[in-house]
């Protein structure tokens, strides 16, 4: 009678009641197509990994270029650079990750239609991926601080955390994205777009202090907004917008659920629809 | 018997798909879904009338049990709903109604190589591949050698798999699968990879595999490999459940079902060249041309299918046009029901070489083919010593027999009512003798 705690029970509607214990039973694999993802990404390459390096701090100095020299906004003390890097770490953390757990399902349609796993696993592998890559960076970041010798407070250690945040909003809307995309493939063109727009609409390249007070309800709909002031509080001690915080955690909150929701009532179906 | 538990339970299994036959009125595209509710209703009406939706059931109330240790096949041709049944027990898609219960472990088998990433080495992949297929990291590393080892691409191993020949890819594929240790196992059909020799290494591996108490769910289309494998057999036609039991009723039921679906394929007694369309390889040769053949018994009657103890005649009709410089032998092939070759004959002297008619003979004598089905390749052949020969025509399964076994026909049965294997049962000569008590001690 040892097998009677393996009871499983297959019907339709039913989604297993064991589905925790299930992404907990396959959290090898998560981490296994995250490897996957990371080791496929650098084959044939010839500087390989400093890929990761090389396109924060590229586009780092075209925006620095751009809005500290030639529009030439101001960053009060602080160098322009930490400014846009402090900015381009979220930021990259939750394009990347949103843009390729939207496509993951699609991807990798030969796993889903022949290996049974909480699919949820596969677009969250995705966001690990960026989670390294924006680990990476960190260092980045550290080696410019070391070079202006500015020293962070105690506030960085809340780094980590914050981290955590933009991996969860990153998570939520890639979750709803990803479902979306097996359904309708239009999503693989409006996601790239948003993102690319979002760049812009977010306080990437400048500082949110530019931000008139009449704009910033409408402002900081974008969750991005306040992560970003929450990363520049912590990383170089400006002052966020608390409305901000509030309203990027209600958002991140929100996409979480929705996502999460909407990811599990499609499940079932995506076999059949990939 | 009721003593085993039940490992799988399936209770009215169903799974429907909504096919469109027009397929442009399925929103699949966001402008679709967005825009179809402003669309005017006489268009709608129109259009909904052109396009019918229309519910295909893959699978309907399929029931059955299996318990523990049992080694089941699931056959059925095409379309037969196998896989979708299989898709279901092993989690990938979910049934519209019914309910399946599933005690033990699971694995599931429906490709060999799944995930395999091309650029990720021969050592990646048996990481990622087994990871995917449920196993733990330790597990693989624990059976890693193995795995190589099995596979026979050692020296490949850290080779980015895109590199690998195709057979190297599939043999490193079904090595990871073959070292799975669920307590339920099932397979589709993912045995038939690589060379003779790999196969052969499989199967073996597999019958190891389900020797260990396992239950197993087996989807084949060869009757050989199920037999050799299986106890038990279920068998599916659009989607229902035909038969359930044992391997030999359910086999010869499908057998039956090709057979009559389309029109007696596998019996023929005749062949005319020029009406037949066979694979043939040598066209338009000036010595020799095939004019018909058949096969017949004893009274020249051309019949399909024989009794094992009747003798089998094949007689081939032929034109000499035009003398040829070297001798012409006329031969037969004779393969099974799955094309393997168990026997070429060729006649003692070779054929007269004068221009005419010419009908050549050849008898298979009883008992020397088992009970089975058996396809005849016609071929005449000029040979020039050494391995240099010339098919003058060649017609691939030319003629189609059957040989059948009814009762005690063969008293070397001595009273076993089952299955004799092998392509040929001849009547070798045996002979009992006493051994001596004191020639035993020297």
């Amino acid at each position: 009678m040892s097998l009677d705690k393996n009871i499983l029970v297959i019907e339709n509607g039913v989604s297993s009641k064991a589905y925790w214990g299930d992404i907990w039973r396959h959290r090898e694999l998560l981490l296994f197509l995250a490897w996957r993802d990371i080791l496929v990404r650098y084959k044939q390459t010839v500087i390989g990994v400093s890929w990761v390096l090389f396109r924060p701090l590229l586009t780092m100095a075209v925006l620095t270029v751009v809005f500290g020299r030639i529009a030439n906004l101001s960053s009060g003390d602080i160098p322009y650079s930490l400014v846009v890097l402090t900015g381009l770490l979220p930021w990259f953390f939750f394009s990347n990750g949103t843009s390729e757990s939207s496509n993951s399902l699609v991807t990798n349609a030969n796993l889903l239609s022949k290996v049974y796993f909480p699919r949820m696993i596969v677009p969250a592998s995705t966001i690990l991926v960026s989670a390294v890559d924006f680990v990476v960076s960190i260092f980045v970041l550290i080696l410019l601080m070391m070079w202006y010798g500015i020293l962070p407070t105690w506030h960085v250690l809340l780094l980590p955390v914050l981290g955590v945040w933009v991996g969860l909003l990153a998570l939520g809307t890639g979750l709803l994205f990803s479902a979306l995309t097996v359904s309708y493939r239009d999503f693989r063109h409006i996601v790239p777009f948003m993102l690319m727009l979002g760049i812009y609409t977010s306080p990437v390249g400048y500082s949110t202090s530019l931000i008139p007070e009449k704009w910033a309800p409408l402002y900081y709909l974008n969750p991005i907004a306040g992560i970003v002031d929450a990363f520049r509080w912590a990383i170089l001690g400006q002052v966020p917008s608390s409305y901000g915080i509030i309203s990027a955690l209600i958002i991140t909150t929100a996409a979480l659920v929705v996502g999460f929701s909407y990811f599990r009532s499609a499940e079932s179906r995506f076999a059949d629809e990939i | 018997m009721k003593s085993k538990p039940l490992s799988i339970e399936v209770d009215d299994l169903s799974k429907s798909y909504v096919i469109t036959h027009n397929a442009r009125r399925q929103p699949r595209t966001l402008r679709e879904l967005l825009t179809s509710p402003f669309k005017r209703p006489v268009i709608e009406a129109e259009m909904a009338e052109e396009s019918k939706k229309e519910t295909f059931w893959a699978l309907k109330d399929v029931s059955f049990n299996i318990g523990e240790g049992e080694r089941i096949a699931i056959i059925g041709g095409n379309g037969a709903g196998k896989s979708t049944l299989l898709k279901i027990l092993s989690r990938i898609t979910e049934p519209t109604k019914g309910k399946v219960t599933i005690r033990g472990r699971v694995s599931s088998l429906l490709e060999v190589g799944t995930g395999f990433h091309p650029e990720l080495t021969g050592r990646e992949n048996i990481f990622l591949n087994g990871s995917i297929l449920g196993m733990r990291r330790s597990e693989v590393a624990a059976k890693f050698d193995q795995i190589v080892d099995f596979s026979g691409v050692e020296k490949f191993i850290d080779t980015p798999v895109k590199h690998y020949s195709s057979g190297m890819y599939v043999r490193l594929a079904f090595s990871v699968s073959a070292w799975l240790d669920p307590d339920i196992l099932i397979v589709d059909e993912v045995l038939s990879v690589g060379d003779q020799a790999f196969q052969r290494k499989c199967a073996e591996r597999m019958k190891e595999l389900t020797g260990a108490g396992r239950t197993v769910l087996f989807v084949s289309h060869s009757m050989a490999a199920v037999k050799s494998m299986c106890e038990k057999a279920l068998y599916l036609q659009h989607g229902e459940v035909r038969s359930f039991g044992s391997v030999e009723e359910a086999a010869s039921k499908y057998l039956q079902s090709i057979d009559s679906s389309s029109g007696d394929v596998w019996h023929k007694g005749k062949f005319d060249p020029l009406v037949d369309h066979v694979t043939q390889y040598g066209f338009d040769d000036s010595f020799v041309q095939c004019i018909s053949a058949y096969a017949c018994d004893e009274h020249n009657t051309v019949r399909s299918s024989f009794s094992i103890g009747e003798r089998v005649r094949l007689v081939l009709k032929y034109r000499i046009s035009q003398e040829s410089p070297s001798n012409i032998v006329p031969n037969f092939h004779v393969s099974d029901e799955f094309g393997s070759p168990v026997f070429v004959s060729y006649p003692e002297e070779f054929s007269p070489n004068e221009i005419g008619l010419y009908t050549v003979q050849c008898n298979i004598y009883p008992f020397l083919l088992n009970a089975g089905k058996y396809s005849v390749m016609l071929v005449m052949s000029s040979f020039y010593g050494g391995l240099e020969y010339r098919h003058h025509f060649s017609y691939e399964a030319a003629l189609r027999i059957e040989i059948t076994e009814e009762g005690s026909v063969d008293k070397r049965r001595h009273g076993w009512a089952g299955i004799i294997p092998g392509a040929v049962r001849p009547r070798l000569e045996w002979h009992y003798s006493q051994e001596l008590a004191s020639e035993t001690e020297t």
